[in-house]
């Protein structure tokens, strides 16, 4: 028996663009297996980042449900407003403005739960890699584990944390590029970073947007290889490329066509 | 955790940060020194009145002044004697100076004291010159002339009683003081201060110092009126001690007549000393002479009209009080109010037949604060209206700061999606960037602190420094200012209070950034690359 943990249903997901509407997503339902690794498929263009930013609660669909362990991920959640630069209409009331933002900043504690499913249950890794320009290899690592700790929390938890996370960059393969800073690394080297940081935290699933986008094919087959020892070890993956061949290595592949997911078991 | 740990990267590595740095240290040091240079000005204002005329002040603001000053101050002592430590009459009156050596006059205020209990009301004895190095020696009594001549040996030395004056005061003085007193040591004689030599040829080998004849009562002149101030703070004397100084005086009647008719009183005095009040306009014009010997010329003094038998008491135009260490002044007043009340009503008969009522009801007992009040009143509100000026200024900094962050938040966008995407919340986020504008405002503040203190601090040498370069940019004038030196301390309150005020702007001209992080949608800002 296997048990779910991801479960999206009926998801929908639009952008307006002036008076034109994009519908990205119409309906699209996937259901994620513990320990699965599985490739969404698609077409540039097709709404696959879109889809995978809302499997990681990090964006809010226009309709549908994602269940993480059936727990609703957006229970209560609006979809983001778009403010299209009305604000310099009040000018005068701009003060007014502030507090209120400050206000709700600080009351409003709606997307804590996301947030937190983010920082601990959620691993990402872009095609961008996006890792830190300020901060080396270990500091960019370390950065949810600082995330989810206050101060002296993680005074008291550093060491470990630490430890941890020389083993993951051992694991791989940048034990000697601790001090590194990220425009110091190869892209490769930058991948392998922002691996080891999407899995810090010990994440339930690991969700990868075109880790090889930006590869040559040699790096990203070593990129891929990595990612399938680490589902070997149980790692629960979802990744998602426009590339057949990268595709053709996962064991469960679906494509995202139309806005739909059309399955397809490889 | 995440926050501090950011913050402290992006104000190491963000090199903008400096600018926001440098505005709020810049500010900062600005608004500590005019708080510092105004404080330290209305302290010196403070300090200075009340070490000019003790803690009470009795007067009724006349030329003639006032009777019963004496009965007030008998009474007085003999009702408190806990509470009042000293008091002492005070005549002030105009006249002519004039030093005959050198033919300059120049117009004075006299003013009567008694020299020992005036030492005990206030702080004259302070600003004495020769008194401090030559201890009991200055005296508004008569006085000769000192003379420096030659000892056995051939040393050059002055009178022996100058000289065991400067022995004792040099066996009890600290190093500090005796280091002070040998840079003024004069070249001839080996002792501080001006003296002539013995008016005889060869006064090195064969003639003792001494003391030289007609005996003249004693004068202490302003310093400003016998010596000039050297850009070292020191003064250079243009007089000798003991030269003779004349007087011209103006009596007035109890009526307030001046008796022209009689002439104008004139007298010779030997300069026996200089007093420095650190006042530009008292030092430039004040002369002090013995009370009694002043009452009597200006015709103060009690007269018993030999025809009619009637008497006309004696006047003072001011009577200073010190109270005892402890005692409240205010207090002290109350109870000096009442003796007053009951001497002024039991003499009131006697004196209506001299004096104008007004000339009695206008006696009034004030604090050194009170008397001064309108002065420092308006010190205190330069100094508020100065400081609320630089604070407005500082707001600019409020503004830099704004800017700089929000710039900082354009470009990292992409960098806050990133920070969200990994679990940050918006309100961490928001937080990152408040505690970034509190880090520049504790660095800048910080720094802006060390700045302005030091600057307050070498101000005048600074102001020195500038002066030599181009005379024209002495800002500080004694005469317009009243103090010789630009005030030089800062307090801790005004820093901590600055300091406080630089972190708390800091974060308000964050705020706005802050939100602008806290409102980065993070889908939108890892789109791209
Ligand atoms: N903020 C947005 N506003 C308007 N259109 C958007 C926005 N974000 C994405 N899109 C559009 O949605 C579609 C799907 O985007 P995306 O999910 O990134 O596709 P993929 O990752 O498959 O290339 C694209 O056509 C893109 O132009
Ligand atoms: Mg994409």
């Amino acid at each position: 028996m296997s048990d779910v943990i991801l479960q999206a249903s009926g998801l929908h997901k639009t952008y307006h663009l002036g008076n034109a509407k994009v519908q990205v997503l119409k309906g699209v339902s996937l259901t994620v297996q513990r320990g699965e690794f599985v490739t969404v498929m698609g077409a540039s263009g097709s709404g696959k980042s879109t889809l995978l930013h809302l499997l990681g609660a990090l964006d809010i669909p226009d309709r549908g449900t994602v269940a993480f362990h059936n727990t609703d991920l957006f229970a209560g959640c609006k979809p983001p407003t778009t403010t299209t630069g009305s604000t310099s209409l009040y000018v005068a009331a701009y003060p007014a403005i502030i507090v209120y933002k400050l206000l709700r900043l600080l009351i409003d504690r709606s997307s804590d739960q996301r947030d937190y499913h983010r920082n601990v249950h959620f691993g990402f890794v872009f095609q961008f890699y996006h890792l830190l320009p300020e901060c080396n290899t270990l500091e960019n690592v370390l950065l949810p584990a600082m995330v989810c700790h206050s101060v002296p929390g993680w005074l008291a938890n550093r060491s470990r944390v630490v430890a941890r996370a020389h083993d993951l960059l051992k694991w791989v393969g940048l034990e000697h590029r601790l001090r590194h800073r990220p425009n110091e690394l190869s892209g490769g080297e930058r991948q392998r970073v922002a691996i080891a940081r999407a899995l810090i935290n010990g994440p339930q699933v690991l969700l990868a947007d075109e880790p090889t986008g930006n590869l040559d094919a040699k790096t990203g087959a070593g990129i891929l290889e990595l990612l399938h020892k680490l589902n070997s070890q149980g790692q629960t993956i979802v990744m998602v490329t426009h590339d057949p061949k990268v595709a053709s290595a996962a064991d469960r592949v679906v494509t995202l066509e139309d806005g739909r997911i059309h399955a397809r078991g490889a | 955790m995440y926050k501090l740990f950011l913050c402290l990267r992006y104000l190491r590595r963000r090199r903008i940060a400096f600018f926001a740095v440098a505005a709020v240290c810049l500010c900062v040091a600005m608004v500590l020194i005019v708080v510092s240079v105004m404080g330290g000005f209305l302290q010196m204002v403070k300090d200075r009145s009340r070490g000019m005329l003790g803690d009470l002040v009795v007067e009724n603001g006349t030329l003639q002044g006032f009777p019963y000053y004496q009965e007030f101050i008998d009474e007085l002592k003999l009702a408190m004697p806990d509470q009042i430590e000293e008091a002492t009459p005070v005549i002030i009156t105009y006249g002519v100076l004039r030093f005959p050596i050198d033919q300059i006059t120049k117009p004075a205020q006299i003013v009567g004291i008694r020299l020992h209990e005036t030492y005990r009301v206030n702080d004259f004895k302070n600003g004495l010159y020769y008194e401090k190095y030559y201890p009991e020696t200055t005296t508004l009594g008569p006085w000769k002339e000192p003379a420096y001549g030659a000892v056995e040996g051939g040393k050059i030395a002055l009178p022996p009683e100058l000289e065991g004056a400067w022995q004792r005061w040099w066996a009890q003085a600290t190093p500090a003081q005796r280091k002070k007193a040998d840079a003024e040591r004069r070249m001839d004689y080996d002792r501080p201060g001006y003296y002539r030599p013995i008016p005889h040829e060869n006064y090195l080998v064969d003639v003792s110092p001494t003391w030289l004849e007609p005996e003249l009562p004693g004068i202490i002149l302003g310093t400003d009126l016998c010596a000039r101030r050297l850009d070292t703070g020191d003064y250079r004397r243009f007089y000798w001690r003991g030269t003779r100084v004349s007087l011209t005086f103006v009596p007035f009647s109890p009526t307030g007549q001046p008796r022209t008719a009689t002439g104008m009183p004139n007298k010779l005095f030997r300069y026996v000393d200089d007093a420095r009040t650190g006042i530009y306009d008292i030092d430039s014009m004040s002369v002090y002479v013995d009370f009694d010997m002043l009452q009597e010329v200006v015709e103060m003094n009690t007269v018993v009209d030999e025809d009619t038998g009637q008497r006309i008491p004696g006047r003072a135009t001011q009577i200073q009080i010190k109270v005892t260490h402890g005692t409240d002044p205010i207090k002290a007043l109350d109870q000096a109010q009442k003796i007053w009340n009951r001497i002024a009503s039991h003499n009131r008969a006697e004196a209506l037949r001299i004096f104008s009522p007004e000339v009695l009801d206008m006696v009034e007992i004030r604090t050194w604060e009170q008397k001064q009040e309108r002065f420092i009143a308006a010190v205190k509100k330069e100094k508020h209206l100065v400081t609320i000026l630089f604070g407005v200024i500082s707001v600019v900094a409020v503004f830099l700061v704004g800017c700089i962050f929000y710039m900082i938040v354009q470009q990292k966008t992409r960098d806050i999606g990133v920070i969200k995407s990994v679990g940050a919340t918006s309100r961490g986020v928001a937080g990152i960037f408040l505690t970034y504008g509190a880090a520049v405002g504790v660095v800048g503040g910080a720094l802006g602190t060390l700045l302005g203190t030091l600057f307050v601090w070498y101000i005048n040498d600074i102001q020195d420094l500038l002066a030599w370069i181009s005379p024209q940019a002495r800002v500080w004038n004694p005469e317009v200012y009243s103090f010789d030196v630009i005030p030089n301390q800062v307090r801790p309150v005004d820093v901590l209070v600055i300091y406080g005020i630089a972190i708390a702007a800091s974060m308000i001209g964050s705020v706005i950034a802050a939100i602008r992080a806290a409102e980065v949608w993070p889908v939108e800002a890892i789109r791209y690359e």
